[in-house]
Parts: structure tokens; C-alpha cells; sequence
């Protein structure tokens, strides 16, 4: 999976969650400019673990907080693991 | 049950006779055991505790108890009581958050000294914060030797065990003064509802800094003397079904949860993640702490039928720290009652029979007062009481309900020592709930008067979210904006923000770079997701000719679609 794809599955989770549609969430936006709750980190950071089968914390998304950072992230972390 | 005269006797006598029985177990959040405490080294640790509170504290000073998940809670708490502190519980103050209500809380109550874990007192920030105040620290452990009688005299009942801040937005904090005798009578009322015994096995996962977590699950498992298993918080919103898993596992009679959390378990549902997993021995489903959603109920029913839940421990109550916890409650085992009533009569504070439909809402009971409790149904306005199947605010009377607030005499004559007009002296509490008794004495709660807004099982004063917004940018009105919550397309509360802007900067500003200002500042300060936000013109929030903001109509308004935008396009 591209870090491309990875995104749009990011921007999917965080529209379903804050439900709004998918073209109001800015890759570039930090998460809580976003409107991203502590509860609602979890619930998107559920989802990816699930679609991407890796565990997450929820420090991740406080380190990596928009999307690009975060799919860029989550892209190194899968990479890191085929190579293992 | 034997009467004991405070919590302090009561541990005393749990220590001798149930000494090596396991009280309190911790799950991490992986769900893996971490930690246990025996009734008879909970004793010990809290004597120990309170020798070293005694050196730093006199009696009736406060300590404030800011923990992470863990049995070292339950210890600070027990060895405050044994010392005569009065223990404060509060949330860990947040990583980011510049302001929040711990700042309001230390001003009311004045502690001289702050309980954690030795993990937590190395966090920085926590320590400039504390720091700040004058706060002396103390670092709080699991320590099961040294046992030592603390050699102190007992707590009397009418001495307050402990303050709970659940209530009051950060202007006017409220801290309920919870007395050893308030205690004692809740819980035996929670005893007779839920049919509690030795051998009702609790598994929690409410944070005990919140009063269901505590005084619900750790405290009244302990009053009977049974073995209460703790979850962290943020493992049961990251893997809910670790919940249940944990309700088998442990053979769980009794478990609570504010009504999302049911949700939340429907939603994660995972056949092949409760392969085995048995739910025939819970007996009692409690849901409270936020309005009890009949489709939820049903929803989680469907679920876990499969699982072995059975419908009959489905058990949804009504309570508010005022009452110490619990004021309303039904029977183990009688499952839950529903009602189906108009819509738009309940909305004019009526009951009726629905039109059609459409119209139709369904209600759920929350059961009746407890054993030496009363309800009433009373007519906010003209203070009289109303008959059966009458909406108005409910009031409660009884052992259970605290004196005061701490150091707030306003709000203690006006919410706690109320009087019916036409009655006795009994000096009853104004919950601000609204609700409706039908002929059998069941409870029906069916909005507010006060405004707060509860998400997810949290309470919310909308002035503190209203002023956040306020501070964040000079052409955001200064009261001039109003929060307040409204229902999704699934009927749950989410927060909405209409705020004025200041006519000079009417042209210039952009304002979605402004809602987006907003949205970031609640998430930050509050917590919460601004979902609907919208910019109005100068001088058109309602307000009364006093210049009080009414929210209530401004939440017309906007349900209406009738608030004067800045821009047509507007709506976000």
C-alpha cells in the first residue's frame, strides 16, 4: 500500500468519525484544528489498526498530527515490518 | 446490614474478618493483570498512608488525589479517610491544555497537599502546574508492610468524607461535601437495588475520579465485602470487548456504564474476537450518568444475546453526586420498562400519547426511589408538587443527599435545601432534571432545565465553553455566543456553538478560518467536538432584557435554521 492510499484511508476514517464530507478534511490540517477529540482518536486510530493490521497508540497521532505526517508514519511502519 | 458509622469502621472490619480476600485487582490496558490488593493490605496501606499525611496535614485539610489508572487511587482515597483529609478527586489535567477546571477546583478547595503515583509526579508539566499553586506533593504506593495501627480517632458520620466537583462550570465550582453518613446511606440503598452480596464481582472500567467509578463500583463492591476488578479507561474505549471479555473471565455479576459505552460494545462487536465468551452470569447491566437510550438497549440485547446476556439484568438508573451517587434504580433481574410518548408534547414539557409515528418517543424507565428515599415532581416555578404523569423538575429527600458545597453557600441554599411550597420543612435537592413519576412511582427522566451538556457521560457548562471561545480571537464578541447541545442523526447529544462577531470586523474576517479557530480551541480546552458551528451577526443571540443569554432559544433558533447568519452559505 502507497502512502497515497494509506491517506485517502485516513481522510476516510477521520470523515466517517467527525462525519462530514471527505473533501473538508485538509491533509495538511492538524487533528485538532480538524476537531479530533481524545475519544475520536481512538475510534480512527481502531480503524487503521484494523485496515492496516498494526498497533497503534494513541501518542502516534499526537506526534505525526495531520495526515500527511501520519500516513507518512504509518507507510514507514509497514515497510519496516515486510523488511523484518 | 450491620451499621458501621463510617467507612473508616467499615475497613476496619473487612481487614479482620475477609483479611486475605482479594479486593481490588487492576487490568492494564492490554487487559493483563497488573496489580491486587487483599482487603487486609489495602488496610495496611492506607495506615501507613495516613501516618505520613498526619505529619503533613491536619484534620478536615484537603489533599487532591490526581492518579492514573491503578489500585494506587483506591489507597490515597481509604488513607485520606483514615486520616481525616478530606480527599478531592480530579482528572488528570490534560498535556496541552493551557487552562481547564483543576485551576478552579484547587482555588475552592485550598489543598495543602497533592497524592499521585511516583511514576506521575515526574511528569513536568504536572509539577510546574502543582508547583504554581504551593502544592506540596506526595507520592503514593502499594506498599504492603510495615503495618502499623495509625492510632487516630474514628471519622464521625456527619464528617465529610470527600468532595466531588462533577457539577458547576469554572466560574462557580461546586464541590459536593460528601459526608461518611451520606456514604454509608447510599450505599445500602445501591445494596438493596442491586441485590449486592460477598459474591458480586464487579469489573469497571469509569475512571474513579468520576463519582459512577467510584462510588458505584469501588466503593459499594467494597461496602459488601466483594472483589471489584479495575480496567484502565482508555483500554475499555480502545478494545470495549476487553470489557466483556473481562466480565467472563472474572464471572462478573455486576457491571456499569454510562449508555455510550453500550454503544460503543454493539458498534466494536467482533464475532470472531467473543468466540467462548459467556455473559450468563451478569446480572446486572447498569446504565446511568447520561440519558438511557431504549435503541441502545435494544441494539446491545441483539448483540449479545448470542453471548448468553440476558435481558432481565439490563438495569438503567438515574443519579447525580448531589444524591452522593444513586437516586433512582429498579430490582436485579426485572429487566428494563419502556414508554412511548409524543414528541413534541414532551418537548412542551407534556406527556402525552404519540400523534403518529413520527411523533412517537420512546422512553425508558429509571427505575424508582430508593429504600428511604423520596421523589418529587415539582413545578419549577410556583415550587408546588405535581401528580403522577406531570412533567417538572425532580427533587429528592433522603439520607443520601449531601449538606452542602464546600465554601458555596448560594448554591447550597438553592439546590440542596429547597422547600415545596405547602409541605413540611423537608429540605429536598433540585436535580435542574426534569421528568415525570407514572402511578407505579417509576421515573422517567425527560430533559433539563439547567443548562449543561452531557457527552459521553461527562458534564459541560456551556459559559466555560462559550468563554474558550471568547478568548480565542478579538472578533469573537465577548458574551455574545452561546453553546449548547443538540441531537445527531442517531439521536445523540453533540455540541453546537453560535458565537457573534464584532461589527467592525464584520467584513474582514474569513470565517472558516475562524470555525476552525473555534473547533481547535474546544478540542483543546474541552475535550470535545464542536460539530455545528456558526458565525452570527452582531446583537442577534437572544438574550433577556437583563442581557443574559438564552440558550434554550438560541437552540431554537438553530434547530429552526432561523439564526441571522454572517453569510447565506453559512451552514456548516
Amino acid at each position: 500500500m502507497t502512502q497515497q492510499e494509506i491517506a485517502d484511508l485516513c481522510v476516510n476514517s477521520l470523515a466517517h468519525t467527525l462525519r462530514v464530507d471527505k473533501a473538508r478534511i485538509d491533509p495538511k490540517a492538524k487533528f485538532n484544528r480538524l476537531g479530533l477529540d481524545s475519544a475520536m482518536v481512538v475510534y480512527v486510530m481502531m480503524e487503521l489498526e484494523e485496515k492496516l493490521d498494526l498497533e497503534l497508540t494513541t501518542d502516534d497521532f499526537y506526534d505525526y498530527p495531520t495526515v500527511e505526517e501520519l500516513s507518512g508514519h504509518l507507510a514507514k511502519l509497514r515497510a519496516a515490518r515486510s523488511a523484518a | 446490614m450491620d451499621c458501621f458509622s463510617s467507612l473508616v469502621a467499615l475497613l476496619a472490619e473487612r481487614a479482620r474478618s475477609q483479611r486475605n480476600r482479594r479486593a481490588y485487582t487492576f487490568l492494564g490496558d492490554r487487559g493483563i493483570e497488573e496489580a491486587a490488593l487483599t482487603y487486609g493490605e489495602l488496610h495496611q496501606a492506607a495506615q501507613a498512608l495516613a501516618v505520613r499525611l498526619k505529619d503533613l496535614a491536619q484534620r478536615d485539610d484537603r489533599a487532591v488525589l490526581v492518579f492514573p489508572p491503578g489500585l494506587e487511587f483506591m489507597v490515597a482515597f481509604f488513607g485520606c479517610l483514615i486520616a481525616g483529609i478530606i480527599a478531592v478527586p480530579m482528572m488528570m489535567p490534560r498535556r496541552n491544555s493551557a487552562r481547564d477546571s483543576s485551576a478552579a477546583i484547587l482555588a475552592n478547595c485550598e489543598p495543602v497537599i497533592a497524592l499521585t503515583t511516583s511514576a506521575f509526579a515526574l511528569r513536568g508539566d504536572l509539577q510546574a502546574r502543582f508547583e504554581r499553586e504551593g502544592l506540596q506533593w506526595l507520592a503514593v504506593g502499594l506498599d504492603k508492610d510495615g503495618s502499623h495501627d495509625a492510632g487516630m480517632p474514628l471519622p464521625e458520620p456527619d464528617d465529610v468524607a470527600f468532595l466531588q466537583y462533577t457539577s458547576g462550570s469554572t466560574s462557580d465550582p461546586k464541590g459536593v461535601a460528601v459526608s461518611h453518613a451520606n456514604l454509608l446511606a447510599n450505599l445500602e440503598m445501591i445494596r438493596l437495588s442491586l441485590g449486592n452480596t460477598s459474591r458480586s464481582t464487579y469489573v469497571n472500567w469509569v475512571p474513579l475520579y468520576h463519582d459512577m467509578g467510584l462510588i458505584l463500583n469501588a466503593l459499594q463492591a467494597f461496602y459488601v465485602g466483594a472483589s471489584c476488578v479495575l480496567m484502565a479507561p482508555n483500554g475499555f474505549m480502545q478494545r470495549p470487548l476487553n470489557w466483556l471479555r473481562a466480565i467472563h473471565t472474572h464471572k462478573a455479576e455486576v457491571a456499569c456504564s454510562p449508555n455510550f459505552g453500550y454503544d460503543l460494545c454493539v458498534s466494536r462487536y467482533r464475532s470472531e474476537q467473543m468466540q467462548g465468551i459467556d455473559l450468563s452470569n451478569w446480572k446486572v447491566a447498569l446504565n446511568g450518568a447520561e440519558p438511557v437510550r431504549a435503541d441502545t438497549i435494544q441494539k446491545f440485547i441483539e448483540t449479545f444475546a448470542a453471548h448468553g446476556f440476558k435481558s432481565s439484568a439490563v438495569f438503567p438508573a438515574y443519579g447525580m453526586a448531589e444524591a452522593t451517587l444513586l437516586i433512582s434504580g429498579g430490582q436485579r433481574g426485572a429487566g428494563h420498562m419502556t414508554r412511548t410518548a409524543s414528541r413534541a408534547a414532551l418537548q412542551a414539557h407534556r406527556v402525552a400519547l404519540p400523534a403518529d409515528d413520527a411523533d412517537a418517543q420512546t422512553l425508558v424507565g429509571c427505575g424508582r426511589a430508593l429504600q428511604g428515599e423520596r421523589i418529587a415532581i415539582v413545578d419549577p416555578e410556583r415550587l408546588r408538587r405535581l401528580p403522577a404523569g406531570e412533567v417538572g423538575e425532580i427533587w429528592v429527600n433522603g439520607a443520601n443527599v449531601a449538606l452542602r458545597y464546600f465554601r458555596n453557600e448560594a448554591a447550597t441554599i438553592n439546590a440542596l435545601h429547597a422547600r415545596i411550597d405547602g409541605e413540611d420543612e423537608a429540605s429536598w435537592l433540585r436535580t435542574g432534571d426534569l421528568g415525570f413519576l407514572d402511578d407505579a412511582g417509576e421515573l422517567f427522566v425527560t430533559g433539563r432545565i439547567k443548562e449543561l451538556i452531557i457527552i459521553r457521560g461527562i458534564n459541560h457548562y456551556p459559559q466555560d465553553i462559550e468563554q474558550t471561545v471568547q478568548r480565542l480571537h478579538s472578533s469573537l464578541r465577548q458574551n455574545g455566543g452561546a453553546a449548547f447541545s443538540v441531537p445527531d442523526e442517531n439521536g445523540e447529544e453533540v455540541l453546537a456553538i453560535v458565537q457573534e462577531i464584532e461589527r467592525t470586523e464584520r467584513t474582514k474576517i474569513d470565517a472558516e478560518e475562524l470555525k476552525g479557530l473555534i473547533r481547535e480551541g474546544v478540542t483543546d480546552q474541552h475535550e470535545l467536538f464542536a460539530r455545528h458551528i456558526e458565525l452570527i451577526r452582531p446583537g442577534t443571540l437572544p438574550k433577556t432584557t437583563s442581557g443574559k443569554i438564552q440558550r434554550s432559544l438560541a437552540r431554537k433558533l438553530w434547530l429552526d435554521a432561523r439564526l441571522d447568519l454572517l453569510s447565506d452559505k453559512g451552514a456548516d
